[in-house]
């Protein structure tokens, strides 16, 4: 299992990645936004994809959108993880395809929570 | 306005005019309207230069005060300098404690670890293992003691980068109450008129980051059961 985590942030990508070693995700890439984030995609291997939305360059919700127009990667797992909180927002990640909606600041067992559920539903 | 002097003028002024054209005094109705004109000249010249003066005192009011030349020549760039600052900041607390998180946590679980391998029994060739053991919990807790203590010294960013901020939001405070007496002198020379709000579309799917205020904002959630809510809600 190879985890893309997505943040401007190079703290919380940490964060991320730490907590995701502790879940037993020890296999992750990190990138800085949409624009370094779509080539990694592209040239496969990744199995889940974490991201952020409000970042420079491509947002999270624009890489969603790539990401689901894509033959390749249409079905690839994705987490948001952002402290956007607006109810569009909320509404318009759903409609785009995303497969879990998690807002900062967050707890390890949220996180937890929302990937558990979106395995569940893909093994299911 | 016209004041009541000028107005008798020119009520004098045009009754006169209304006699002379009457009389077919042509000479006279000549004087009286050329009288007219003059006055209403005259008063356009006094409010031009009531209007001049308050001008230029107003200017030069803003040229006095090097506060406002200074506010955008040196702090708002230095404001983006601090703000600058406490990203940076924070940002090395966040990953100093972090690393103290990482090196804290295989400590603990050794020491976990260690706990289960003292010897049951306490004869005399156990007793160098029971030694090792309690040298190793020794060393593991101190290792575990300085990770602490790392993180409570990464907290400093809090103070630095707080005094930092407060610093900008005074600034911003300062150029807000400018700007106020700005308009207030713009203003006063602007005829009264009824201006109608600018509405300002708004993309509700912009990125705007944490939110503040989230409780008193109708179209913001407050916390992740809020989401989750939303989510069931759309059949997630």
């Amino acid at each position: 299992m190879k985890i893309l985590i997505v943040d401007d942030f190079s703290t919380m990508r940490r964060i991320i990645k730490n907590l995701l070693r502790d879940l037993g995700f020890t296999n992750t890439v990190e990138a800085d936004d949409g624009l370094t984030a779509l080539p990694i995609l592209k040239a496969g291997g990744i199995d889940f994809l974490v991201t952020d939305w409000n970042m420079p360059g491509m947002q999270g919700i624009d890489l969603l959108k790539e990401v689901r127009a894509d033959d390749a990667l249409s079905s690839l797992p994705v987490l948001m993880v952002t402290a956007e909180t607006k109810r569009e927002q909320i509404i318009e990640a759903a409609q785009a395809g995303v497969n879990g909606y998690v807002v900062k600041p967050f707890t390890a067992v949220t996180l937890k929570e929302k990937i558990d559920k979106i395995f569940e539903r893909i093994d299911g | 306005m016209m004041d009541a002097g000028h107005k008798t003028q020119l009520l004098e002024s045009a009754r006169a005019l209304i006699a002379a054209l009457e009389a077919d005094n042509e000479p006279d109705a000549e004087v009286q309207l050329t009288a007219l004109a003059e006055g209403r000249d005259n008063n356009l010249f006094i409010e031009v230069g009531k209007l001049t003066r308050d001008l230029h005192a107003a200017i030069s009011n803003f040229s006095v005060d090097s506060r406002i030349a200074n506010l955008t020549e040196h702090d708002i760039p230095d404001s983006r300098d601090r703000l600058d600052y406490v990203v940076t900041l924070t940002e090395q607390a966040a990953h100093q404690t972090l690393e103290a998180v990482d090196k804290a946590i295989p400590a603990a679980n050794n020491l976990l670890e260690l706990t289960k391998t003292v010897p049951k029994t306490t004869d005399a060739t156990s007793q160098q293992g029971i030694d090792d053991v309690f040298l190793s919990i020794t060393q593991r807790t101190h290792t575990i003691q300085s990770a602490l203590s790392d993180i409570t010294m990464a907290q400093g960013f809090q103070d630095l980068t707080g005094q930092v901020i407060r610093k900008v939001t005074d600034l911003i405070e300062e150029v807000e109450t400018n700007l106020v007496r700005l308009i207030k002198i713009a203003a006063e020379h602007q005829p009264q008129k009824q201006v109608s709000p600018i509405v300002q579309e708004v993309d509700p799917l912009k990125a705007e980051g944490p939110q503040m205020n989230a409780a008193h904002k109708k179209n913001v959630v407050t916390d992740q059961d809020d989401v989750d809510d939303l989510l069931s809600s759309l059949g997630f």
